[in-house]
């Protein structure tokens, strides 16, 4: 496929590009405020950081209102800017136990040591209208926060917890952890098949919500043979620990919003022996608080794991098929790129169809 | 190494502890000791499966490690980093944590300003043991809660 270069238009593009800030201000509304962004629309803003790759909430939230609420626009924005920062390093591996949780479930086991926590949910809702909410009043908004700060409980329920799987292990029924797989900066690294499993992890921390559930959804409907459990959802928020930069000691710099899920697809015979059968699990984790999107990458964890044992029976068991089609950004890339002059190229095609017509009509 | 001194420093607000290291550095030079440096850190977690390494994305920080100089007390040195690509604040974090450390005239207004950032931390925590203990669910399967 060729491009062609074209000229003209500048002034066209400048009011196009104008129009554009006319239909944002047109209204009788006030400048939406970035801290507003922020607070109200989070989970948008989560999104848009983990698809970006990028935990910083503000730059996410001004990346929202600047793609009009667009959320791969506002990732690719993100994505664009952490590009040209310098990276001043990697951590050490950090661990979900180390979560300070605010939600915490599990549909496998009704009592879990430290108890269920649900947290903030949208699970409850009822998806009708709160129509309330059209004409909010400053002062309603307010008393949601002064009221729940009123007769606040003694903190019985620690801040961290074991993790389910901690549990099944201790029975002997998951598989022993080998010797992990050190990570991979997908970032500044080609992307070549086989895929290590860190680095498709990374892939889908990053990818497209969507995109990920719908492969998810292949393995639960007709092409594929998942239905797992959820272990455990958990989610909250990691310290990030960073080196002093005098001593070298680590020490909380900040802490990130974190959702990981652990499911469990089925039992199934050990691994490389004659064993008992163990279960076999499959793992999610991204940026903000992003119930579906860990789950589905849990799914599709699982899935590749299967594929890389036995050969992928189905897409979803295709590791070049999930990390190909998953990034959102290079997806809406591709898909847009046809909007470019492709004059050339058509005009081309046009003449082959042309020439191949006027052949047929001149056959005998 | 007081590991909450960081954190708690990190917790205050941005303006606050710009004050607060003006204030403290007068009359004293501050080199620093390291180049001030702001950029991404990518961020590596160990999942709990097979016990495998990946990176979930990235995280903004700054990072500062300076030296100052007072004409009568010598040198004594700090640094600070955070989760912020603001290597102004960092800077600054970087002297309160010097004077602290050092124990130098100016330690209590830093430890003031560390006690704003504890406040702000300690509210936090409450927030979020409140929803913990308001959101704690018990779960009985259909019957059993008539047999107890």
């Amino acid at each position: 496929m060729g491009y062609v270069a074209v000229r003209g238009g500048e002034a066209a593009i400048t009011e196009a590009i104008r129009t554009l800030e006319l239909l944002r201000t047109a209204g009788a509304a006030d400048p939406l405020g970035v801290d507003q962004i922020r607070d109200q629309l989070r989970l948008l803003v989560d999104r848009v950081m983990a698809e970006g790759g990028l935990h910083d909430p503000q730059l996410a939230a001004l990346a929202v209102k600047q793609a009009f609420g667009d959320p791969l626009e506002a990732s690719f924005i993100l994505r664009a800017h952490r590009s040209h920062l310098p990276r001043l390093g990697e951590t050490a591996a950090h661990r979900g136990d180390d979560l300070r949780v605010v939600r915490r479930i599990s549909s496998a086991f009704k009592e879990i040591p430290g108890g269920q926590v649900l947290g903030p949910s949208t699970d409850y809702l009822q998806r009708l209208f709160r129509r309330e909410l059209i004409d909010e009043s400053p002062e309603a908004f307010k008393s949601v926060v002064k009221d729940w700060f009123k007769d606040l409980p003694d903190d019985a329920v620690p801040a961290t917890f074991p993790k389910v799987l901690d549990l099944l292990r201790a029975e002997g029924l998951l598989d022993d952890q080998p010797a992990g797989t050190e990570a991979v900066d997908i970032t500044r690294s080609t992307l070549a098949f086989p895929i290590p499993r860190p680095a498709r992890l990374a892939h889908m921390a990053r990818g497209e919500t969507g995109g990920l559930l719908a492969i998810a959804y292949s393995t639960m409907r007709g092409y594929g043979y998942l239905h797992p459990t959820v272990a455990e959802l958990r989610v909250g928020w990691l310290p990030v620990r960073l080196p002093h930069p005098l001593t070298g000691e680590p020490v909380e710099a900040g802490e990130v919003l974190i959702t990981e899920c652990e499911i469990i697809a089925t039992h199934e015979a050990h691994q490389g022996s004659d064993g008992p059968p163990r279960l076999s699990l499959g793992y999610g984790a991204c940026f903000g608080h992003q119930e579906t999107k860990a789950i589905a990458m849990a799914m599709c964890d699982r899935a590749m794991v299967s594929g890389e044992q036995r050969g992928a029976r189905h897409p979803a068991e295709d590791a070049e098929f999930v990390v190909c089609h998953i990034d959102g950004i290079e997806a809406m890339g591709f898909c847009s790129h046809y909007k470019l002059p492709h004059y050339v190229t058509f005009q081309s095609d046009l003449e082959n169809l042309r020439t191949s017509r006027a052949k047929m009509q001149a056959a005998p | 190494m007081d590991p909450e001194l960081n954190p708690d420093l990190a917790a205050a607000p941005r303006a606050e502890a710009l004050a607060v290291a003006a204030l403290v550095a007068a009359g004293r030079r501050v080199e620093p000791v390291t180049v001030p440096a702001e950029g991404l850190w990518l961020l590596r977690l160990a999942e709990p499966v097979r016990d495998d390494r990946f990176f979930v994305g990235e995280v903004p920080a700054a990072q500062a490690a300076v030296e100052l100089r007072d004409p009568v007390l010598g040198a004594c040195r700090g640094g600070a980093v955070l989760l912020h690509g603001d290597a102004e604040w960092a800077g600054a974090l970087a002297v309160c944590d010097a004077v602290a450390r050092a124990g130098w005239p100016g330690a209590h207004e830093v430890e003031a300003l560390r006690e704003r950032g504890r406040a702000a931390r300690r509210d936090l925590a409450r927030m979020r043991a409140a929803i913990r203990e308001r959101t704690r669910v018990s779960f009985a399967e259909l019957g059993q809660e008539d047999a107890g």
